[in-house]
């Protein structure tokens, strides 16, 4: 038997708002921040965009 | 000042580190699978051994982490989440059985006197055997269903396999070599289906022809570092027998 796409998108709905990721996913907000700094780049998600890659040419930094 | 050279390295933590944070949330468990996995847990690990394998390319999961990052909601986090789960579909393969065609510029067999890095085998490996499906939903069902009296017939022979004076299976089929090597096993394999062959015989209402396992030759390549395993493949001789006698 197989369930209809609405109910399992309602239900899906449902598990996400019973169950919060809350603080779960700090941990991996402060590594990327502290990778950034590291770098001396600023913490944005644009940051991503120069991680990346090899670092070879990246001579600016935005911070 | 000196740049890190090792900024993919980072970006690969990075993802390992989110992904794993999103394995350990409850919601990962109860949330379906994009595919056909237990649940999002599945895909997740899935993926995450992927990215650790170097062979990955990041890009495609960075709208997840720029979702993270940016402090999106929760239901756009999982819907990203989807996203790169199901993001690595195999690449369509116009690939017959390797049977049917010239042999290929790249695969095992030409691995002769390279490098042979397992990264690279692996990758020739999967291109060669095409797409593979683990865990298809309903696979008994489909696949054999049509074999009239199939349950009643296995059963039956299934008895006969355990009350018979040789009893073929008893804790476990009897007679499976102790040093499992290749020739052992399919020596032991052959025999096995054909007395497997012998007692269905009664209960098959359709005369069929019997397949039987097709090896090719155990031979080493020549200037191969590595061990040529056999190729194994339970056939109908009469396929086999038109294909040798009329190759394409």
């Amino acid at each position: 038997m197989s369930i209809p796409p609405v109910m399992t998108d309602q239900l899906q709905s449902k598990i996400i708002e019973e169950n919060p990721t809350g603080k779960g996913l700090d941990a991996f907000r402060a590594s990327f921040n502290s990778i950034c700094e590291g770098a001396h780049i600023s913490c944005t998600p644009d940051a991503l965009e120069q991680l990346g890659h090899d670092g070879k040419a990246e001579t600016t930094t935005s911070s | 000042m000196t740049w890190p050279s090792n900024h993919h390295a980072d970006l690969q933590n990075l993802t390992i580190d989110l992904l794993l944070a999103l394995q350990s949330l409850r919601a990962s468990r109860l949330l379906r699978s994009s595919g056909s996995g237990k649940n999002l847990f599945s895909d997740l690990s899935r993926l995450n051994s992927a990215v650790n394998s170097d062979d990955f390319d990041l890009d495609s999961i960075k709208p997840l982490l720029r979702s993270v990052i940016a402090g999106d909601n929760d239901a756009l986090i999982w819907k990203e989440v989807y996203n790169a789960v199901t993001e690595p579909t195999p690449p369509p393969q116009p690939i017959a059985s390797s049977l049917q065609q010239t042999p290929w510029l790249h695969n095992t067999s030409s691995f002769a006197n390279s490098s042979e890095y397992r990264k690279d085998v692996d990758r020739v490996l999967r291109d060669e055997l095409g797409v593979m499906f683990v865990g298809l939903p309903r696979f008994h069902e489909t696949f054999f269903g049509q074999v009239a009296d199939l349950q009643t017939a296995s059963k039956a022979v299934f008895k006969k396999c355990i009350e018979d004076g040789e009893s073929l299976f008893s804790n476990g089929w009897s007679g499976w070599p102790r040093d499992a090597n290749q020739d052992d096993v399919l020596s032991w394999f052959a025999e096995l289906s054909e007395k497997l062959a012998t007692l269905a015989e009664d209960y098959k209402s359709i005369p069929t022809h019997r397949r039987r396992p097709l090896a090719q030759p155990n031979k080493p390549i020549q200037g191969s570092t590595a061990e040529r395993k056999l190729d194994v493949g339970f056939v109908d001789p009469f396929a086999v027998f038109l294909f040798c006698r009329f190759p394409s």
